[in-house]
C-alpha cells in the first residue's frame, strides 16, 4: 500500500491509497508510529482510499486517541462508502470529518 | 378451560306434576260406604222381617183372642136355630148385640159367623155379621150368601170343618182384595158333639200394623243415615290426617324436587311422623333426594371434567398434528426428491410419528418412529422423542450417532420404561447416498428404479429407551434417480379385519407394487385404500403412519464456485480476488463489491485469528449467485473449533474516542452491510453464510 506523507512543521497529512484493511492497516499504523510524535495537526486525506475495514478503523481510533492528547485530527475527502462505514460504526461522531 | 360454569344443570325438567283429579279419600269413603249400605240394607231387611212377623203374630193373637171371646157369645149347638131365626128372634139379636159390642171394643173391623156350603165350600152364608161402626165398609146382612173369595178360604174352611186345625189365619195384603190389607182370624164353632157347626171370623185391618212398620223403617233409615254420615266424616278426617296430607306433602315435595333438583331445607320426615308405610315412604324420599343431589353434583363435576379433558385432548391432537410436518409438498424448491407422508392416529392422539427436515442444503433427515403404548402417554413420549431426535440430527452427525445420543437422552429420564422404535435415514441429496440406522423399527421398503418394492431386511438395533449404552450401526444405500423408499409403522402390516386376520407385509407390498411408478402421494393412497378394503368395518386399532420418498437425482446446476486456501490473513487478498472476479462477471455495482470485500476481510481476519490453534487450517469459500433475486451468497467453511461470531455482542457505537475499545467492530460491520448472515456448526464444520442483494 502506498501512503503519501506530507509533513509541514507540526502538521502532518497522510494519504493512503487503495484499501485500508487487515493487510494494509499495519502499514499505516507503522507510518503513524514513526511520524506522529510532535505532530499537532494530523490530517487523513482519503481521496484515493477505496474502502476501510475494521482493521483500518482501529488505526484511526488509535490515532484519534493520541491526537486528543497532543493536538487535533481531521479526515478529508472520505468517499460515500467510507462515510457509510463511519456512520454505521459511530465513527462519524468521533472523527472530525471535513 | 375457558368456562367451567358453562355446563348448567343438565337434568331435564319434567312436566309439572298435576293435582290429582280423583282423591284417595273419596275413593276410600266409597269403598267403606258401599259395603256399609249393603250391610245395612241386609240387616234392615232381616230386622224388618223379624219385626214384621212378631208384630203380625201379636196382631193375629189379638184377633184370635177376640174370636175366642166372640165364640163364647154364640152357642154352637143352637146354630140351626140361629139360621132359622131369620135374624129376628130375641136370642139371635142378643148375641148379635153382644158381638157388635165386642167388635167395636176389640179394634176389629168385622166379626162374623158363616156357614159354608159344605159340599164344596164354594158359597158361604152369613149368620152373624158385625162391623166397626167407624169403618167405611158395609156389612153382609143375615142370610146373605156369597161366593167364597178364593181357594185359600175354601181350604181353610175345610180344614176347620175337618178338625185338622182349631184355628186358621189369613193375611190379605197383596193381590186383588176388596178392602185394604187385612188379616182374618177364623175358628171353628164346635157343638157339644165336638163337630164344627159354623165358622167365626174376626177381620182386622192392617193399617195400624203398616203404620207401625213404617215408623220402624223410618227410624232404622234415619239411624243408618246418621251412622253413615258419621262414618263418612270420621273416615274422611282420619284418612286426610294419616294418608292424604302426607301423600300431598310427598307429592308436592317430589314435584318441587324435580323442578329444583336440590334437597329440601325441611325434610319430609319433620312434618310426616307416621310410623307406617307412609312414614317409610317419606323417609325413603328424603334419603333419595339427598342421594340424587349428591349424584347430580358428582355427575355435573364429572361431565365438566370430561368436557375439559375432551377439549384439551382435541387441542393436543391439533398441537401434535401441527408438530409434525404436514404441508405438502414440503420442499417445493427441491426438485431432487419428492416426499409424502400421512399419519392417522387410532385414538385422538397417537404415538406414531414421521419427520423429515433439511439438516443443511444437501442433507435430508427422514424419521419413522413408533412409541410403545397409545393415547396421551404415547403422545407425550412421542413429542419428546421427536424433539430429541431432530435436535441430535441437526448436530450433523451420522444416523448411528444420532440414535445413540437420542437413546442416552431418553434413557436418562425414562422412569415409565417407555420406548420408541425409530428408523432414521440421512439422504445426501447431491449424491443419493442414504445413510440409515434402525432402532427396532419395521423393515423399510425400497424400490429400485424400474423394479418392485421389496423389504430391506436391515440390521435392527435395540429400541430407543430400552437400555442405555446401546450402540447403533448404520448402513448406506445408494439411491438412484427413480428410487423410492417407503417407511411405515406396524399399524400398516398389523391392521386387522373383523376375522382378526392381519393385513401383513405381503398385502402391503402388493399394494405398493400396484403402481410402483406412481408419485409418493398416490402410493400412500394405494396402501391406504388396500388397508381400508381389508379391515372393512373393524375399528382402527393402531396408528397408521406412512412416508414415501422418491429420489429424483441431483439438481443440474452450475458447478459451485469455491476456493480453498489456508485460513491466514495473507490469503485474504487471494479470496477477495476470487470473489471480485465473480462479481465483475455478474456486473456487480461498485458499492456492493466494496462491502463484500470488507466483509471478506473481516470474516477471514476473524477465522485466521480464532479457528485453528495449531497452525493454519483449510478455509473454503463458496460463491453463489441467484439470478432471480440477484443475491450473492458467500459461504465460509472451516474445520476449526466451533466459533459463532454472531454470538458476539455488538459494540457500543455511541462512546467517545477515548472510551471506545480498539477493535470488535469487524463482524458488526458485516452485519450492518450485508442483507443476511447465518452461522451453523455441522459435520464438525463452522459454516458462515452471508448474503448481499445487488440492487
Amino acid at each position: 500500500m502506498n501512503i503519501e506523507q506530507k509533513k509541514d512543521g507540526k502538521a502532518l497529512v497522510l494519504a493512503p491509497e487503495g484499501r485500508l484493511d487487515t493487510m494494509t492497516a499495519p502499514q499505516l499504523e507503522a507510518a503513524l508510529q514513526e511520524a506522529l510524535p510532535g505532530v499537532e495537526e494530523l490530517t487523513f486525506d482519503f481521496e484515493k482510499l477505496e474502502y476501510i475495514s475494521s482493521a483500518g478503523l482501529r488505526v484511526l481510533l488509535s490515532a484519534q486517541k493520541t491526537m486528543n492528547k497532543q493536538g487535533a485530527m481531521k479526515v478529508i475527502h472520505a468517499n460515500e462508502m467510507i462515510m457509510e462505514i463511519f456512520e454505521v460504526t459511530g465513527f462519524a461522531d468521533i472523527l472530525n470529518i471535513v | 378451560m375457558k368456562n367451567a360454569n358453562a355446563y348448567p344443570n343438565r337434568w331435564k325438567k319434567g312436566k309439572p306434576i298435576q293435582r290429582p283429579k280423583q282423591h284417595v279419600t273419596v275413593k276410600s269413603i266409597f269403598g267403606v260406604i258401599v259395603p256399609l249400605v249393603l250391610f245395612s240394607i241386609i240387616v234392615s231387611i232381616i230386622g224388618y222381617r223379624t219385626f214384621s212377623n212378631a208384630l203380625l203374630n201379636q196382631y193375629a193373637e189379638g184377633a184370635f183372642l177376640t174370636a175366642q171371646t166372640a165364640a163364647e157369645l154364640v152357642d154352637a149347638d143352637r146354630m140351626d136355630e140361629y139360621a132359622a131365626s131369620n135374624g129376628t128372634t130375641p136370642e139371635y139379636l142378643e148375641v148379635l148385640n153382644q158381638m157388635d159390642h165386642l167388635c167395636n171394643t176389640s179394634g176389629s173391623t168385622f166379626i162374623y159367623v158363616i156357614l159354608p156350603d159344605r159340599s164344596d165350600y164354594k158359597h158361604i152364608t152369613f149368620i152373624f155379621s158385625t162391623i166397626d161402626h167407624d169403618s167405611p165398609y158395609s156389612i153382609y146382612d143375615f142370610g146373605y150368601v156369597r161366593e167364597t173369595t178364593n181357594d185359600e178360604y175354601r181350604e181353610k174352611y175345610k180344614a176347620l170343618y175337618d178338625l185338622e186345625a182349631d184355628r186358621e189365619l189369613l193375611i190379605r195384603d197383596k193381590g186383588n182384595i176388596e178392602t185394604d190389607s187385612h188379616i182374618t182370624a177364623m175358628i171353628g164353632l164346635k157343638g157339644s158333639d165336638g163337630q164344627v157347626k159354623a165358622i167365626l171370623c174376626v177381620q182386622r185391618q192392617m193399617a195400624v200394623l203398616t203404620a207401625e212398620r213404617n215408623t220402624f223403617l223410618n227410624k232404622v233409615a234415619l239411624a243408618l243415615i246418621a251412622l253413615m254420615l258419621l262414618v263418612i266424616v270420621g273416615q274422611a278426617l282420619y284418612l286426610h290426617r294419616v294418608l292424604l296430607r302426607p301423600l300431598n306433602l310427598i307429592t308436592e315435595e317430589a314435584a318441587r324436587f324435580s323442578e329444583e333438583n336440590t334437597a329440601a331445607d325441611h325434610k319430609l320426615r319433620e312434618s310426616i311422623r307416621n310410623k307406617d308405610e307412609i312414614g317409610a315412604l317419606a323417609e325413603s324420599i328424603d334419603r333419595m333426594e339427598e342421594q340424587i343431589e349428591d349424584y347430580i353434583t358428582d355427575i355435573t363435576q364429572i361431565t365438566a371434567d370430561r368436557e375439559r379433558i375432551s377439549t384439551e385432548l382435541s387441542l393436543a391432537t391439533r398441537i401434535q398434528a401441527a408438530f409434525i410436518p404436514h404441508l405438502f409438498p414440503p420442499f417445493p424448491d427441491r426438485p431432487e426428491f419428492s416426499l409424502y407422508a400421512t399419519m392417522d392416529p387410532a385414538k385422538e392422539v397417537g404415538g406414531d410419528f414421521y419427520d423429515f427436515f433439511l439438516i443443511d442444503q444437501d442433507h435430508l433427515g427422514l424419521i419413522m418412529a413408533d412409541v410403545s403404548g397409545k393415547g396421551i402417554p404415547a403422545a407425550l413420549f412421542m413429542m419428546a422423542s421427536k424433539i430429541i431426535l431432530q435436535s441430535c440430527a441437526m448436530l450433523g452427525q451420522g444416523p448411528a450417532a444420532i440414535l445413540t445420543k437420542t437413546n442416552e437422552a431418553v434413557c436418562s429420564n425414562n422412569q415409565e420404561q417407555m420406548f420408541v422404535t425409530v428408523w432414521l435415514g440421512i439422504l445426501e441429496i447431491s449424491t443419493g447416498k442414504l445413510k440409515a440406522a434402525n432402532a427396532g423399527h419395521e423393515y423399510p421398503v425400497i424400490r429400485e428404479p424400474g423394479g418392485s418394492f421389496a423389504l430391506l431386511k436391515d440390521r435392527h438395533g435395540l429400541v430407543i429407551g430400552g437400555m442405555s449404552g446401546v450402540r447403533y450401526r448404520e448402513y448406506e444405500l445408494q439411491l438412484k434417480p427413480g428410487s423410492k423408499i417407503f417407511l411405515y409403522t406396524d399399524g400398516v402390516p398389523e391392521a386387522n379385519n373383523d376375522a382378526n386376520e392381519l393385513f401383513g407385509a405381503d398385502r402391503m407390498l402388493a399394494a405398493l407394487n400396484e403402481d410402483p411408478e406412481a408419485a409418493p402421494e398416490e402410493i400412500l393412497g394405494n396402501v391406504r385404500r388396500a388397508v381400508n378394503g381389508f379391515v372393512q368395518d373393524a375399528e382402527q386399532f393402531d396408528d397408521l403412519t406412512m412416508l414415501c420418498l422418491e429420489y429424483k437425482g441431483p439438481k443440474e446446476e452450475k458447478p459451485v464456485k469455491e476456493l480453498t486456501v489456508d485460513a491466514t490473513v495473507e490469503n485474504i487478498a487471494a479470496v477477495t480476488a476470487f470473489v471480485e472476479e465473480e462479481l465483475y462477471a455478474i456486473d456487480c455495482p461498485m458499492k456492493a463489491r466494496m462491502q463484500l470485500s470488507v466483509a471478506i476481510d473481516e470474516i477471514m481476519a476473524n477465522i485466521a485469528q480464532y479457528a485453528y490453534d495449531a497452525g493454519p487450517g483449510p478455509l473454503t469459500v463458496r460463491f453463489a449467485f441467484d439470478e432471480e433475486t440477484r443475491t450473492v451468497r458467500l459461504t465460509f467453511v472451516d474445520k476449526g473449533m466451533p466459533y459463532n461470531p454472531l454470538e458476539k455482542e455488538d459494540p457500543n457505537v455511541k462512546l467517545s474516542a477515548d472510551d471506545r475499545p480498539i477493535g470488535g467492530l469487524g463482524i458488526f460491520l458485516v452485519k450492518k452491510t450485508m442483507d443476511a448472515m447465518a452461522y451453523e456448526y455441522k459435520f464438525s464444520q463452522n459454516v458462515l453464510t452471508i448474503e448481499k442483494k445487488l440492487s
